[in-house]
C-alpha cells in the first residue's frame, strides 16, 4: 500500500488507523438476537449448545411476568420443557445465592436464562461462578477472577431497564464485585416485546450508565479499534433516540436501537478496565444514594474535560459519534476533543429540555450535598480510580455541583 | 419507575416450578399444509416451466432436500431420481440422507415466511434460516421455490414473497399456472 492509499484512509477513518495499537486483545462471547420474535430463537439456541434443561431465573416484578408468557410462548413447539424460579429478590444475600446454586445442581440443569433486569443477571453470574469453580463460599472471590472451567450457558432477555452491565462480565451481589470475561453471557436477546416504557428520569440515567461505559473506552489506555466501533455504534445510537423515547407516542424501534446501544456498550466496556467516570459515578451513587446512571451523567462532561487537561489526551475520535460526519470533517483536528465536549454539554441540555426539565443537570439538583465529596472521593480512590487523583476528582465534583464550566486548558 | 398499571396480585404459586408450553396446532396444520402444497407445486414445475426445469438438471443425480421447521417439522422432502425426474419423499427431513436440508430455526419465523409477510431473501438475511449442505445447491433451491411463488400466487402477494418480481409474458404466467395448480392437485 503506497503513501498516498494510507493518507485516504488515515483521512477516512483517522481514529482507527492512528491509534491502532501494536498488540490488543478483544474478547466477546455474547451473541446478540435481535428483532421481531427474537425470543422465538431460544429453543434453537439451547439446542446448538446442547442444552436441554434451562432454568429460569425470574424477579417477580412485571418485567418478570411479561417474560415468563412469553418464553412460554417462544417454546411452544420446541419439545424443550423448562423450569421457572420466579423468586429471585432485587438485592440478594449469600444464603439465597447458595439456595439458587444448590436448585441448580440438584435438579440438573444445564443453562440459565434471565427473564429480569440487573440484579436477577448479576445472581445468575455468580450461580455460574459457584458452579464452575465448584464451591459455596463466594467470599473466597473478588475482583477479577479467572475460571478454572467453562461456566454454564447463560441467555438474558435484554430490557429497557437494568444495571447496564448485563452484557458484560461484571456482576455485583452482596457488596461483592466479581469480573471474568467468561461470565458475559452467552447470548443476548433484544425482542421488541420485552420493552416496557420508563418514565423520563429512569430512561435518561439508564442511557447515561451506558453512554460513560461507551465514552471510557475512547479514554482507555489501552483502547482498540474493535471496541472502538462498538462504542461508537453505541454513541451514535443513544444521541439519535433518547430525546424522541422520553415521549411515549414513539414507536419501539427507538427503544430497541437503545437496547441495542446499551448491548454494545456493555461487550466493549468488557474489554475496559472502569475508568474515572464509572468509579466516580459508582461511588457519589453509593454515598450519596442516587442512581448510578443519574450520578454518571451528571459528571460525564467534566470528567472528559479534567482527563484531556490531565493527560494531554486528545479526545477528537469522540466529535464523530458524538456530533457528525460532516461536522467532524469541518472541525480542524486540534479543536475536535474540545467541540466533543461541547457536543456532549448540548446534548445534555437537548434532553434536559426534551424530558420537560425532569432531568438534574447539576449535582446541586441532584440532591447531592457538598459535605459528601471527602467521602464520595475516598470510596472511588479506595475502589482503585486510575488517572484520577484527589484533587482531579475535587474539581469534578465542584463543577458538576453547579455546572461551572470547566475549560479544558488549565 | 414501570409506567404499566397496576395488577392485582394472583394467588401464589410455586417458586419452583416446571413449564411445559405444548403446541401451536393452528400454525402447524398451516404449515403442513403450505410445506405438502409447495412440495407438489415444485414437481409439476419441473416439469411445466423450462428454469424450473434447467435449474433441476443442473443439480447431481439423486440430489434431494428438505425443507422443514426446526425441531420436528413439519417438512418437505423432495428430491431426483435416476431418470432426473423430480418428485417428493415423504415428509420425514429428520430420517433421510439428504444433500441440502433447509431448516427454519422457529415456526414463528416459519409463519412469517409462509404468510408471505417476510420473502425468503429477507428471511434469510434475518438468520431465520440455516442450511446444511452446499450453499450453491441451497441457493439453487430457493430460486426454484422464488419461481413457484410467482406461479402460485396472485402478483399483489407474489411481490412480498420474492425478492424481485420477473416480467414474463402474461400467457406464460397464465399458462403456467392453470398447469401448474392442475398438476399440483392431481399429483402428477
Amino acid at each position: 500500500m503506497d503513501t498516498k492509499e494510507i493518507n485516504i484512509i488515515q483521512h477516512r477513518q483517522p481514529g482507527i488507523v492512528e491509534s491502532l495499537p501494536y498488540n490488543y486483545e478483544f474478547y466477546n462471547p455474547v451473541k446478540i438476537c435481535s428483532g421481531k420474535k427474537a425470543m422465538a430463537h431460544i429453543p434453537f439456541e439451547l439446542a446448538a449448545i446442547n442444552a436441554v434443561r434451562p432454568l429460569v431465573l425470574a424477579s417477580d416484578s412485571p418485567i418478570g411476568r411479561r417474560a415468563i408468557k412469553l418464553l412460554t410462548n417462544a417454546f411452544k413447539e420446541s419439545e424443550m420443557s423448562f423450569y421457572v424460579c420466579d423468586d429471585v429478590p432485587d438485592n440478594a444475600d449469600a444464603e439465597t445465592v447458595r439456595r439458587l446454586t444448590t436448585l441448580y445442581l440438584e435438579k440438573n440443569h444445564d443453562a440459565i436464562i434471565v427473564a429480569g433486569d440487573g440484579a436477577a443477571v448479576d445472581i445468575a453470574k455468580v450461580i455460574r461462578l459457584m458452579v464452575a469453580e465448584k464451591t459455596d463460599d463466594l467470599e473466597q472471590f473478588e475482583g477479577e477472577i479467572k475460571l478454572s472451567h467453562a461456566p454454564a450457558p447463560l441467555i438474558t432477555l435484554q430490557t429497557f431497564d437494568g444495571s447496564g452491565l448485563e452484557a458484560s462480565g461484571w456482576a455485583t451481589v452482596c457488596n461483592q464485585t466479581f469480573f471474568s470475561a467468561q461470565l458475559a453471557p452467552q447470548i443476548c436477546i433484544i425482542d421488541p416485546r420485552m420493552i416496557i416504557p420508563m418514565d423520563i428520569k429512569t430512561t435518561w440515567a439508564r442511557a447515561m450508565v451506558s453512554l460513560t461505559q461507551a465514552v471510557e473506552v475512547y479514554m482507555a489506555a489501552d483502547r482498540n479499534p474493535v471496541a472502538i466501533n462498538y462504542a461508537s455504534t453505541a454513541i451514535q445510537s443513544i444521541r439519535k433516540n433518547l430525546a424522541p423515547v422520553f415521549s411515549n407516542w414513539v414507536s419501539n424501534k427507538k427503544r430497541l436501537a437503545l437496547i441495542n446501544a446499551y448491548t454494545a456498550a456493555a461487550c466493549a466496556f468488557s474489554n475496559n478496565q472502569p475508568g474515572p467516570g464509572f468509579l466516580l459515578g459508582k461511588a457519589m451513587a453509593q454515598m450519596g444514594n442516587l442512581n448510578l446512571g443519574t450520578a454518571m451523567g451528571i459528571i460525564l462532561p467534566y470528567v472528559m474535560t479534567q482527563y484531556m487537561r490531565k493527560t494531554n489526551c486528545d479526545l477528537a475520535d469522540l466529535l464523530r459519534p458524538l456530533s457528525s460526519d460532516d461536522d467532524y470533517a469541518g472541525t480542524t483536528s486540534s479543536l475536535r476533543g474540545k467541540k466533543a465536549i461541547r457536543c456532549l454539554y448540548d446534548l445534555q441540555w437537548t434532553w434536559h429540555q426534551a424530558g420537560r426539565r425532569k432531568i438534574p443537570l447539576t449535582l446541586k439538583d441532584a440532591a447531592v450535598g457538598r459535605y459528601l465529596f471527602p467521602d464520595i472521593i475516598e470510596t472511588a480512590l479506595k475502589n482503585g480510580l486510575p488517572v484520577f487523583d484527589e484533587t482531579d476528582c475535587e474539581t469534578v465534583l465542584e463543577h458538576a455541583w453547579e455546572a461551572k464550566p470547566l475549560n479544558v486548558t488549565s | 419507575m414501570h409506567l404499566l398499571p397496576k395488577k392485582k396480585k394472583k394467588p401464589s404459586r410455586e417458586p419452583y416450578r416446571e413449564i411445559s408450553p405444548g403446541s401451536k396446532p393452528v400454525k402447524w396444520i398451516y404449515l403442513s399444509i403450505m410445506l405438502w402444497f409447495m412440495g407438489r407445486a415444485i414437481q409439476a414445475a419441473a416439469r411445466v416451466d423450462k428454469t424450473v426445469k434447467a435449474e433441476f438438471d443442473a443439480l447431481p443425480e439423486g440430489f434431494a432436500f428438505s425443507l422443514g421447521v426446526f425441531p420436528d417439522g413439519p417438512y418437505m422432502v423432495l428430491g431426483k431420481n435416476i431418470h432426473g425426474q423430480v418428485k417428493s419423499l415423504g415428509r420425514r427431513g429428520q430420517e433421510q440422507a439428504l444433500d441440502v436440508r433447509i431448516t427454519i430455526k422457529n415456526i414463528e419465523a416459519a409463519i412469517l415466511l409462509f404468510t408471505f409477510q417476510e420473502s425468503t431473501a429477507i428471511s434469510t438475511s434475518r438468520d431465520r434460516l440455516i442450511v446444511d449442505g452446499d450453499l450453491s445447491q441451497a441457493c439453487a433451491v430457493i430460486r426454484i421455490l422464488d419461481i413457484v411463488e410467482v406461479y402460485l400466487l396472485p402478483k399483489i402477494i407474489a411481490r412480498l414473497a420474492v425478492k424481485r418480481y420477473p416480467t414474463w409474458p402474461m400467457t406464460q404466467k397464465m399458462i403456467g399456472r392453470i398447469r401448474i395448480y392442475f398438476r399440483a392437485v392431481l399429483g402428477y
